[in-house]
């Protein structure tokens, strides 16, 4: 299979690269921005080095909470930041996401950031990590069929599904 | 309900998302779908099953050819759970933004 299974998403944000790096790296900054929506995040540890981890829970609105791990990697200041993602219990402990079994138990996460003009640009991408054959044609199906090699075909089911 | 682990098993493979985009332009035999393949009968008929066993295709009984049709309410859980996971980003890039627009919130190191 050609298809790299690789989850991308990219915005140019209207501030320097010194502010939106901090947005990412102090734990106060994040609290106000990252999370799904419609969900109340708290981060429980921030521990910025190589090995340290960002630990957080995300109270849903059904009234249950889920928690996350992600352990640092690489911290290139203003340019890189790397840490593997995956959900945790409420002690911390590695488990699968609550939502599907097939799901990859962690992925690799590398943000990137560059000057745009005046502005930043952030690049982020996801990649399942040592992921078994399954999880891998889970994320590869997953991914084929949001962009890539799937998404010309997905216009058609669109207006498909549209029309019936 | 279908599982969403069946139907993402589903669409990782080509030759069964070709047969989803084909189906796309309308219902069609085993034949039609085989020929542009390229691969044998019970190869295609192995795809078949697997996409009919996750919700996504559907048999027609008006014909004795029984031609394959989409089942546009198949999607839907995968396409709720894919659009989940990009809402995740989108939505905390947009608060980013915001936190970034608003000057009360600069570099307080």
């Amino acid at each position: 299979m050609t298809d790299t299974p690789r989850f991308t998403i990219t915005r140019a944000f209207a501030a320097p690269r010194a502010r939106v790096w901090d947005a990412w790296t102090r734990p106060e900054a994040l609290a106000q921005w990252f999370g799904p929506k419609g969900t109340c995040g708290t981060i429980l540890a921030f521990d910025l080095r190589p090995g340290g981890e960002w630990r957080g829970r995300m109270d849903m609105p059904d009234g249950t909470a889920m928690y996350s791990k992600f352990v640092f990697r690489e911290i290139a200041p203003m340019s890189r930041l790397v840490w593997v993602h995956g959900f945790a219990d409420s002690e911390g402990n590695r488990i699968r996401a609550p939502f599907a079994a097939q799901f990859p138990l962690e992925m690799l996460t590398v943000v990137h950031f560059s000057e745009e003009g005046e502005g930043t640009r952030v690049e982020l991408s996801w990649t399942p990590l040592d992921a078994t054959p399954e999880e891998e044609a889970f994320f590869v199906g997953m991914m084929a069929s949001m962009n890539g090699g799937w998404s010309g075909s997905f216009d058609q089911l669109d207006e498909f599904l549209a029309g019936g | 309900m279908e599982s969403l682990d069946a139907q993402f098993a589903a669409l990782a493979d080509p030759a069964r998302r070709a047969i989803l985009t084909r189906l796309a332009r309308g219902e069609a035999s085993v034949a039609e779908l085989q020929r542009p393949l390229g691969i044998s009968q019970p190869a295609v008929s192995r795809h078949l099953r697997l996409l009919e066993e996750a919700g996504l295709i559907a048999q027609s009984r008006v014909a004795q050819a029984r031609p394959r049709r989409l089942r546009p309410e198949g999607f839907d859980a995968a396409r709720q759970w894919l659009d989940g996971l990009r809402d995740l980003w989108s939505d905390s890039f947009d608060r980013l933004d915001a936190f970034l627009a608003d000057p009360s919130q600069g570099d307080s190191r």
